[in-house]
C-alpha cells in the first residue's frame, strides 16, 4: 500500500502535460508558464502573412494564366479572320505577284511594306481594275499602345462602302458598286508580328508562263504581347485563285 | 484596470500579469485598420474584375451581332446600338450578368457611343472604342473594348485613371 502523504508529494512534483517547463525535469522549483498572448498574436500574424502571401501569389498566377489564354485565343481568332479575308480576295484576283515595291507602285500613304503579295483584278474584265497589296511594315512611332508586336500586316486597297447592304456576303466587298476604289487606304489587319521574317511570300508558278494563281504565305504571329509570353506561331497558308 | 489573463502559481501571491485595456484596444485597433485596408483593397479588386467581366460580355455581344449579320444579311439590322440607355441596345446594364454597380459605357471623350455597324461581309469600317467605367474603381482606371477595322476583331484595352486614351500595354490596373 502506498502512503497517502507520499503519493500526494509525488503528484505535486509531476509537471502538467500542457505546461512548458524551462528544463523539462518537472521539479517543483521550475518556473512553469504557457504561451503568452503576445507570442500567440505574433505567431498568428506571421501565419496570416504567409497565408495571405501564398493566396496572393496563387491569385496573381491564376489571373496571368487567364490573360495568357485569352491573348492566345484572341490571336488565333484574329489570325483566322485574316486568313478568310485574304483567301476571299485572292479568289477574286486575276493574277498574283510579289517583289519589292517602289513608291510609285504603292498607292497608299505610310511606309511601303516589304515583302508584299500583290493581287490584281478583277477576274471579270467588265469591271474596273483594282490592286490590293498585302505586306508587312514596321510599327511606327506613336503606335506602341495601339498595336502589339514590332511588325504589322497591312492591306492597301479599296475600302468597302459604308452603305453596302448587298446580301452577297463575303465576296461583295470587291464589287465596284460597293467599294471605293479611290482613294485606296492602308489598313492594319494583324499586329503581334515578330521582328524576324513575319511574312514570307512564295509564288507557285512562273509569271513568264502566264498569270500566277497560287501562292504560299507563311505568317508568324506572337500569341502574347511579347515573344516571351506565348512564343511565336508560324502558320503557312496556301492561297489560290478560284479556277 | 488590469485584466488577469494568466494565473501563474509560481509567482508570489498577489502578483498579476496580463494586458491592460489600452494594450488590447491598440491591438484591436491595429487589426481593425489593417482589416479595413485589406477589405477596401479586396472590394476594389472584385469590382475591377466585375468591370473586366462586363467588358468581355460586351465583346461577346459584338461577336454575336457580327455572326447574325453574316448569317442573315437581309433581315438582320447591320447596326447595334452601344448606348446603354437605349432600350434596343444589347449592352444595357440589365443584360449584363457581371453585376457592376453604376456601370457607364461611353466613348473615350465621354460621349454617347455611335452605333456599331457591320457590312454584309462582317467588316467594320471605322474603329470603335468603348470605355466601361465603374464609380467604385474610377480612381484606378477603365476597361476599354476596341473594335478595329476591317476584320472587326474586338479586344480589351486599359485606360489608367487620368490618361486620355486606351492602350493595350497599360497593364490592366492591378490585374
Amino acid at each position: 500500500m502506498t502512503r497517502p502523504g507520499v503519493m500526494g508529494a509525488r503528484l505535486r512534483r509531476q509537471p502538467r502535460p500542457w505546461r512548458r517547463t524551462s528544463h523539462g525535469t518537472g521539479h517543483a522549483t521550475a518556473r512553469c508558464h504557457g504561451f503568452s498572448l503576445v507570442e500567440l498574436i505574433i505567431v498568428a500574424a506571421m501565419t496570416a502573412v504567409v497565408l495571405a502571401g501564398l493566396g496572393a501569389l496563387t491569385l496573381v498566377s491564376d489571373v496571368q494564366v487567364g490573360r495568357r489564354i485569352n491573348s492566345i485565343q484572341e490571336a488565333q481568332e484574329q489570325w483566322g479572320r485574316a486568313v478568310i479575308f485574304i483567301r476571299n480576295e485572292v479568289a477574286e484576283a486575276a493574277t498574283l505577284a510579289t517583289g519589292p515595291l517602289s513608291s510609285a507602285d504603292y498607292p497608299c500613304n505610310g511606309d511601303i511594306p516589304n515583302p508584299v503579295l500583290v493581287l490584281k483584278g478583277p477576274d471579270n474584265p467588265t469591271t474596273p481594275a483594282w490592286t490590293i497589296i498585302y505586306g508587312v511594315r514596321n510599327r511606327a512611332v506613336g503606335e506602341e499602345g495601339l498595336y502589339r508586336g514590332p511588325k504589322l500586316l497591312v492591306r492597301c486597297g479599296p475600302q468597302p462602302l459604308a452603305n453596302s447592304t448587298s446580301p452577297d456576303a463575303i465576296f461583295g466587298h470587291l464589287d465596284p458598286t460597293k467599294v471605293a476604289l479611290i482613294p485606296q487606304q492602308q489598313t492594319v489587319l494583324l499586329d503581334r508580328l515578330p521582328a524576324n521574317t513575319p511574312l514570307q511570300v512564295q509564288l507557285l508558278g512562273d509569271p513568264a508562263n502566264g498569270p500566277v494563281l497560287d501562292a504560299q504565305l507563311t505568317i508568324t504571329m506572337q500569341a502574347g504581347t511579347d515573344s516571351t509570353f506565348g512564343g511565336d506561331q508560324p502558320v503557312r497558308m496556301h492561297v489560290q485563285r478560284t479556277p | 484596470m488590469i485584466l488577469n489573463v494568466t494565473s501563474n502559481p509560481v509567482l508570489p501571491h498577489g502578483t498579476k500579469t496580463g494586458f491592460t485595456v489600452v494594450e488590447l484596444l491598440v491591438t484591436v485597433s491595429i487589426i481593425g485598420i489593417l482589416g479595413s485596408l485589406a477589405f477596401r483593397s479586396m472590394v476594389g479588386f472584385t469590382e475591377q474584375r466585375r468591370l473586366r467581366s462586363a467588358a468581355i460580355e460586351v465583346i461577346g455581344m459584338i461577336q454575336e451581332k457580327r455572326a447574325r449579320v453574316l448569317a442573315q444579311p437581309l433581315t438582320e439590322s447591320a447596326c447595334m446600338s452601344l448606348d446603354p440607355a437605349d432600350a434596343t441596345s444589347p449592352i444595357r446594364p440589365a443584360n449584363l450578368t457581371s453585376g457592376v454597380t453604376g456601370l457607364a459605357v461611353q466613348t473615350e471623350a465621354g460621349g454617347i457611343p455611335d452605333p456599331l455597324c457591320f457590312t454584309p461581309e462582317g467588316l467594320v469600317l471605322t474603329p470603335v472604342t468603348l470605355v466601361l467605367r465603374s464609380p467604385a474603381v474610377v480612381d484606378q482606371g477603365d476597361w476599354c473594348v476596341v473594335v478595329t477595322p476591317l476584320l472587326s476583331q474586338p479586344h480589351l484595352d486599359w485606360r489608367p485613371s487620368g490618361q486620355p486614351g486606351c492602350r493595350f500595354d497599360a497593364g490592366g490596373g492591378s490585374l
